[in-house]
């Protein structure tokens, strides 16, 4: 049985390592010289490469941030505490002043809150910037409800003036999706907000890549409604799905079964190098020969950049983000993939997620909504501000994103609102769990949680110093770290995109808030 | 609980009594003890008390006594303020805006000066308690539109079915670019011509009523009903609303304000710092939601965080608004906080979802300040009422405590129960 990883190996790895064969090793049998390995024909399976992600840049000097309140959202809050990051990592969190290495600059956050930088699950940063331009929207590839085949990353502007006003609102890390007009829009990607001149280099190194998928109203509406086309009703969706991924099944198991082909026909080959006289193997004892194995290579079969990326669904090396908003959708949604054997990693919207949300603590989906934006269609008509802490009371991961390049700039103050909803409902909540909505919780949604979302050692030093708490309305952000970096530092220095080399960013250098008299 | 268990336990559960204000019948008098009163005017009273009779505020100050038969709240730890002003609001007018059937904000056609939004008004939209939940009282009911959009009202959100029948046509809506411009030509030249032809026909028109009974005038921009609409906004004496963002559009709505003499009020102004003494001088309004301040069109490249900070330092008379729909306006007080947090004064802010509204709009007799005399639309928050963790615990409107239940906290509760 193949491995269910093996599709994925083969079909990333193969344009590497198509050219090489891994040396003979030797066997008891092997009693002459082993002719030299033939090169196989190409192309076996041409498979071009993806452009990598780009090298870590050098790793600025350390810096220890102390004196502040450390909320770490992995449970612990340190008052005061410290937080040292070291090559770009975290060394050391803490109680107490922690220890400066040589070298490293000490910044002192007396009466200021630390916590990992936030993570938007849902942005359409880059792929629809501000200004709002026709030139500019790149993030719904209308024309046909599935689009497999594209990619987030290609459409993405890294010129986006909402980019470095997200920083300054604390975002260090946001999921770059396509739109939902399509049943699958496309591939997701994953940017840390480190501004570079190119999508590439600002993917998050190692962070694998979502899959956007849309329930509802939104693919009725464009391709029905506006296209008197298909689909025009939820059934038309769930066909759409079902053929969707009926055929990727079906490519799938092509692919399996051309890898097992090369499998034996490699066999073969290296039979015959062993043994050059005796084509087939000999039998040995009372054990009976082995098949010859194939003469030809096999036909890989043609590579379909849709198909492709749905098969890596299937592997689960690419994680489904599907916005759903409506309960007895999700369900069904459920459902579907379990019958095509994949996993839906986070719902995004969900405003009807509170109805379910034992199945999804259980089936261990998240659910990425908002606070109180709710009603705008008949699908949001039941959102409620409890929905997130509903689902988090449950054992599920909540996630707080805006979907808004404005939004994102509050997702703090979002988080606040809806832990603020919970505890009015009587729930039990505490700011830990809330801040994991903006940071954990997304981090895992996106698969990243093994490298941030948590103020703990050895993951990226991604960090933001608040000047209150971040759950007041008047909390801002006054710096931000990404990997140890300073990326935001309030009334000195910010990332500027080229777009706004003439425009005041003055706005971020605004004094501290007035509070209530 | 099964799947099925959990239908039936929600089929089977009890209908909620409905959540609609009773009918009218004399309120008793309230009073709300020990607060902290804001009074919506830049003061405030610590330990302070509010007295409620028939409607209206009958006494605020300290060491007050309850009188007889009062309903007593108390308002220890708490802060009072003025029941707040939504500007640019469409509640009651959509209530799921993409189902068409449900959106009445707006009417066909570039220029509809007399459209009145509030014959579209249901007080009983599920929206209405939402928004009094978050300590919205009052509406000022915006159209959307073209280029001259309709008449603007300010409503009462107590959900009472004679509720529109008592709001008041306080200004006219319009706008200088967006969708003006695809309506006039597309140009802002064709705006302000298209503008200045309307203004020019109303004086005509009104000149020259009963040649154009008798069908002996030329051609008019507009029809009667619509040329009738605009006679107090050529007067100057209904505020005209105008959507404007860009410093250009903002300089030329005030150069045709001076050649018309109308009495504006700028409705978006992403870039009304640049042009903040001159609004001053002429005491123009702006509405301004204070989370939209970044580059996000053409019209608004030069937005900035602290605009609001930056119009009240200028003089300018500013109201803080957080948009229409979609959110609604739930966010009223959140969109007062950021303010607050780039710079503007605490009770500047207050000022500018209460008082500030109440006074471009002509209703400050009435509402937007605690003050005697003044109708009894008060909020009594948890703490401070711009942080998102506090919430209105008691709303009174027109000296009734109001409803506290929306159909959200309706599905909250039966799923909580239900879990």
């Amino acid at each position: 049985m193949t491995h269910p990883r093996a599709l994925s190996l083969l079909l990333i790895g193969l344009a590497t390592s198509c050219a090489t064969q891994p040396p003979p090793k030797p066997t008891a049998a092997a009693t002459e010289t082993p002719a030299p390995p033939r090169p196989e024909p190409f192309p076996v399976a041409f498979v071009p490469a993806e452009p990598a992600d780009a090298p870590r840049p050098p790793a600025p000097a350390a810096v220890l941030l102390r004196g502040g309140t450390v909320m770490t959202a992995a449970g612990r809050t340190f008052a005061p505490g410290h937080v040292l990051v070291v090559d770009g990592s975290i060394a050391s969190v803490g109680e107490g002043p922690g220890v400066a290495p040589e070298g490293a600059r000490v910044v002192d956050a007396t009466g200021r809150f630390l916590t990992p930088g936030l993570i938007d699950s849902h942005s359409h940063m880059g792929v629809y910037p501000i200004p709002g331009s026709s030139g500019n929207s790149d993030g719904n590839e209308v024309g046909d409800p599935t689009t497999s085949g594209v990619w987030a990353e290609h459409g993405f502007w890294p010129q986006d003036p909402a980019l470095p006003r997200a920083v300054a609102g604390g975002i260090t890390t946001i999921q770059v999706l396509p739109g939902s007009a399509n049943l699958i829009g496309g591939r997701s990607f994953t940017a840390k907000l480190k501004l570079k001149g190119s999508a590439r280099e600002m993917r998050f190194p190692g962070a694998p890549q979502g899959l956007k998928m849309a329930c509802g109203e939104n693919p009725k509406r464009v391709y029905g409604e506006h296209r008197n086309g298909l689909p025009s009703t939820r059934m038309g969706n769930v066909f759409g799905y079902r053929k969707a991924f009926q055929d990727a099944l079906e490519y799938r198991r092509r692919w399996l079964k051309y890898e097992r082909d090369l499998s034996l026909w490699r066999d073969r080959l290296e039979r015959e190098r062993l043994h050059p006289t005796t084509p087939t193997a000999p039998a040995e004892g009372n054990k009976p020969a082995e098949p010859p194995g194939p003469l030809d290579p096999p036909d890989p079969p043609g590579r379909d950049l849709e198909h492709e990326t749905l098969a890596k669904v299937l592997d689960g090396t690419i994680l489904v983000h599907n916005h759903c908003y409506r309960a007895d959708e999700m369900n069904l949604m459920l459902d579907l993939a379990k019958q095509y054997h994949f996993k839906i990693r986070s719902f995004h919207h969900a405003l009807e997620a509170y109805k379910l949300r034992d199945r999804l603590a259980s089936e261990g989906v998240a659910v990425s909504t908002w606070a109180d934006w709710w009603g705008f269609k008949m699908e949001g008509l039941d959102g409620i501000p409890e929905n997130a802490p509903l689902v988090a009371a449950a054992g599920a991961r909540a996630i707080i994103h805006s979907d808004s390049g404005s939004e994102v700039r509050h997702l703090n103050q979002e988080a606040a609102k809806a832990l603020a909803a919970g505890k009015r409902l009587g729930l039990v909540l505490d700011d830990n769990e809330a801040l994991r909505w903006i940071t954990a919780n997304p981090a895992w949604a996106l698969g990243v949680e093994e490298k941030t979302g948590t103020l703990t050692v050895g993951k990226m030093g991604d960090v933001v110093v608040w000047d209150r708490h971040p759950f007041s309305v008047y909390a801002k952000a006054a710096q931000v770290y990404i990997d140890g970096e300073l990326v935001f530092d309030r009334g000195t220095a910010r990332q500027v995109t080229d777009f706004e080399v003439t425009l005041p960013h003055s706005g971020d250098t605004a004094p501290a808030a007035g509070v209530l008299p | 609980m099964t799947p099925l268990a959990l239908a039936l336990a929600l089929l089977l559960e009890a209908a909620p009594a409905a959540a609609v204000a009773a009918p009218s019948t004399p309120a008793p008098p309230l009073a709300i003890m020990g607060a902290r009163v804001e009074l919506g005017d830049g003061t405030g009273l610590a330990n302070a008390s509010v007295i409620v009779v028939d409607g209206k505020i009958a006494e605020v100050g300290v060491g007050l006594s309850p009188p007889r038969g009062a309903q007593v709240i108390d308002g220890r730890g708490k802060v009072l303020t003025p029941g707040l002003i939504a500007t640019g609001s469409q509640v009651g007018l959509v209530e799921v805006g993409l189902e068409r059937g449900t959106v009445d904000a707006s009417l066909e056609g570039a220029a509809v000066p007399a459209f009145r939004a509030i014959d579209g008004f249901n007080p009983r939209s599920w929206r209405v308690a939402i928004d009094r939940g978050q300590g919205v009282t009052s509406s000022v009911l915006t159209p959307w539109g073209a280029l001259i959009h309709g008449q603007g009202f300010v409503v009462e959100l107590s959900g009472e079915p004679d509720s529109p029948a008592h709001a008041k046509r306080v200004a006219m809506f319009g706008a200088l670019a967006g969708g003006a411009r695809d309506a006039a030509g597309g140009s802002r030249g064709g705006v302000l011509l298209r503008l200045r032809e309307i203004l020019d026909d109303v004086r005509f028109y009104r000149a020259n009523k009963s040649a154009y009974d008798r069908a002996q005038t030329r051609p008019l921009a507009l029809s009667r009903l619509h040329l009738e609409a605009m006679f107090d906004v050529v007067d100057g004496k209904l505020p005209f609303v105008i959507d404007a963002n860009r410093e250009s559009d903002l300089r030329a709505l005030l150069a045709l304000a001076d050649e018309q003499r109308l009495r504006v009020v700028v409705n978006g102004g992403a870039e009304a710092w640049l042009v903040a003494k001159e609004l001053a001088a002429r005491k123009v309004p702006v509405i301004l939601q204070p989370t939209t301040m970044e580059p996000w069109g053409f019209d608004a490249l030069h937005a900035r965080d602290d605009a609001a900070a930056l119009l009240d330092e200028a003089g300018v008379p500013l109201i803080l608004s957080s948009g229409g729909t979609d959110n609604g306006t739930t966010r009223l007080r959140q969109e007062a906080g950021v303010a607050v947090a780039y710079g503007l004064p605490w009770r500047k802010a207050l000022t500018a979802i209460t008082l500030a509204p109440s006074r471009a709009f002509g209703v400050d007799g009435e509402l937007g300040t605690i003050a005697k005399g003044k109708r009894a639309d008060l909020v009594l928050w948890s703490g401070d009422p711009f942080e998102v963790s506090s919430a209105a615990d008691v709303v009174i409107i027109g000296g009734r405590r109001q409803d506290m239940g929306s159909r959200q906290r309706a599905l909250a509760e039966r799923y909580r129960a239900a879990h």
